[in-house]
C-alpha cells in the first residue's frame, strides 16, 4: 500500500500489473494535462496518453533512476510522441504557425474541460517568463523554435526558462513551508484541545 | 567563467530537463551532474518543478482509458508477475492444505499410537497376571499331586451340605495348602482363622475368607491337627473354640 516508487519500479520491471496501474493512477492525469494542452484535441490526447503508458510498460527497463524521476522520464516521452504524432499529422507545424493563439482553444474540442489555461505558481511569474515555459514545456517547442516564435536570441530563451524554473521551485519550496506551518499550527491546536 | 555557471547558463541543462538534447549532449551532460554537485542540485530543482507544475495543470482522464489499456497491457503481455504470485500463492494455498492435512491424520495417528501402546500394556500386565496365577497353580498342582504330599479332609457340624476343606500336608517340602470350597459366607467383621495344634498349643497358621480356593499356610512340623475357626476380622491370638468350624487329625 505505501511502495516506494523505487520497489514499484522494480516490481514494473518485472512486468507486474498492479505496479503499473499504481503509476497510472499517479501519473495519467498530470501527463493528459500536458498532452491536452499540446494537441488541444481530447481523443488524440487520450490515444497519446495510451501510447505513453504503453511505452512505460514495455520500455521499463530501459529507465535508469539514477539519471532522472520517473515523472521526468515520462514527461519525456509524453512530449517526444506528442511531437512525433504531431509531425505525423502534419499538425505540428500549423502550431508553430499559430504560435501567437497558443493556449485559444477551440470551444468544440474542450467541451468536456473546464479551461485549458495555465494553473498554479507559474502564474504568478512575470508575462515573459510564462510564455517561454508555455511554448517549451506546454507546447513542445524546441528551444530554436520558441526563440524564433517570440523573436527572441536563444540565449534569452534559455535563460528565461532557467529563472522560470529557479523561480517557481522557490514558490514550491515556500508554499511545502507554509503547509508545513499549517499543519503544525493544526497539531499544536489540536495538542492544546485535547490536552 | 566560472566552469558551473558556465554550464548552467548554456541552457543544455534545461534541453536535458526536456529531452531535446543530442545523445552527446545528454553524455556530456550526465558527466556534468555527476561531477559538478550545483549542476545536480539545478537539475534536482527543474525536476521538482515540472512535476509540480504538472500536478498543478493536471486534467482528469475519462475511466474508459485506463481499462482499455490494462486490457491491451493483459492482452499484449500477460501479466507473468501476477500470474506467478497467483501460482505462488495457490501453491503456497495447497501445501499449507497438504500439511495441515498431514498434520491432522500425524496427529490422529499419534492418539492411536498412543491408545494401542496403552491398551498393550493393559493386555501385557494382564498376561502377565495371568501366567503368574497359571505358574502359581502349576505348582499347587505339582505340589497336590506330589507323593509326598498327604491330603486330610476337615470335617465340622457347623459345614453346610456342599462345604469342603482340604488341607494338603508336605513334611518333605514344609509346605501346607488348604483348599475350600463352598464354605459359609462371614459377616463383614469376621474371617476364618487356622490353627495347628502341638503339644497342647493352637498356633496361628493364617487367615482366609470363604471366596478364596486355595490358602498356602504356614507349615508347622510336628503339627497333630489342624482347625478352622471362626474370629474378629484381623487376627486373634487365641482361639475361640466355641466357634470352632472344621478339624482334621493327624495321625
Amino acid at each position: 500500500m505505501f511502495d516506494s516508487e523505487k520497489h514499484i519500479v522494480q516490481r514494473l520491471k518485472a512486468k507486474d500489473q498492479r505496479a503499473f496501474e499504481k503509476l497510472y493512477d499517479k501519473y495519467s492525469r498530470p501527463l493528459f494535462g500536458l498532452i491536452l494542452r499540446m494537441t488541444k484535441n481530447e481523443q488524440l490526447s487520450e490515444e497519446i496518453l495510451q501510447e505513453v503508458f504503453l511505452k512505460l510498460w514495455n520500455n521499463a527497463e530501459k529507465f535508469d533512476p539514477a539519471k532522472s524521476k520517473l515523472f521526468t522520464w515520462l514527461y519525456q516521452i509524453a512530449r517526444n510522441t506528442t511531437l512525433n504524432t504531431l509531425n505525423l499529422k502534419g499538425e505540428r507545424t500549423n502550431r508553430l504557425m499559430d504560435y501567437k493563439d497558443q493556449f485559444k482553444i477551440d470551444p468544440s474540442i474542450q467541451s468536456n474541460y473546464e479551461t485549458l489555461d495555465i494553473k498554479g505558481v507559474l502564474k504568478n511569474l512575470d508575462k515573459k517568463y510564462i510564455d517561454v515555459i508555455e511554448l517549451i514545456y506546454f507546447k513542445a517547442f524546441t528551444f530554436k523554435e520558441a526563440s524564433e516564435a517570440l523573436n527572441l536570441p536563444l540565449g534569452t530563451v534559455k535563460t528565461r526558462v532557467r529563472y522560470a524554473l529557479k523561480e517557481m521551485k522557490k514558490y514550491y519550496d515556500y508554499k511545502g513551508q507554509k503547509d508545513l506551518k499549517s499543519i503544525a499550527i493544526l497539531i499544536i491546536m489540536v495538542s492544546i484541545w485535547i490536552g | 567563467m566560472d566552469r558551473v555557471k558556465q554550464i548552467l547558463e548554456s541552457g543544455l541543462l534545461e534541453s536535458y530537463l526536456m529531452g531535446d538534447c543530442t545523445e552527446e549532449q545528454s553524455l556530456q551532460m550526465e558527466k556534468y551532474i555527476d561531477a559538478y554537485p550545483q549542476v545536480k542540485k539545478a537539475y534536482e530543482d527543474y525536476q521538482i518543478a515540472i512535476e509540480n507544475m504538472a500536478d498543478e495543470n493536471a486534467i482528469e482522464v475519462p475511466h474508459a482509458i485506463k481499462s482499455q489499456l490494462m486490457d491491451r497491457i493483459s492482452q499484449e503481455n500477460p501479466n507473468p508477475s501476477t500470474s506467478s504470485i497467483n501460482t505462488s500463492g495457490l501453491l503456497s494455498g495447497i501445501l499449507a492444505l497438504a500439511l495441515l492435512t498431514a498434520a491432522f491424520f500425524w496427529w490422529n495417528a499419534k492418539q492411536e499410537l498412543s491408545r494401542l501402546q496403552e491398551d498393550y500394556a493393559l493386555l501385557k500386565d494382564k498376561c502377565e497376571e495371568k501366567n503368574q496365577m497359571f505358574a502359581v497353580k502349576a505348582g499347587q498342582l505339582k505340589f497336590i499331586k506330589d507323593a509326598s504330599t498327604k491330603t486330610f479332609v476337615l470335617t465340622g457340624e457347623s459345614f453346610g451340605n456342599n462345604s469342603e476343606a482340604v488341607v494338603f500336608w508336605n513334611r518333605n517340602y514344609n509346605e501346607a495348602l488348604l483348599q475350600i470350597r463352598n464354605l459359609p459366607a462371614l459377616e463383614k467383621n469376621q474371617c476364618y482363622q487356622i490353627w495347628a495344634d502341638k503339644n497342647h498349643k493352637m498356633i496361628s497358621r493364617g487367615t482366609f475368607q470363604s471366596t478364596q480356593e486355595f490358602v498356602e499356610i504356614d507349615y508347622l512340623d510336628n503339627a497333630e491337627s489342624l482347625n478352622i475357626t471362626i474370629e474378629p476380622l484381623g487376627c486373634s491370638e487365641e482361639p475361640t473354640i466355641e466357634r470352632l468350624v472344621a478339624n482334621v487329625l493327624f495321625s
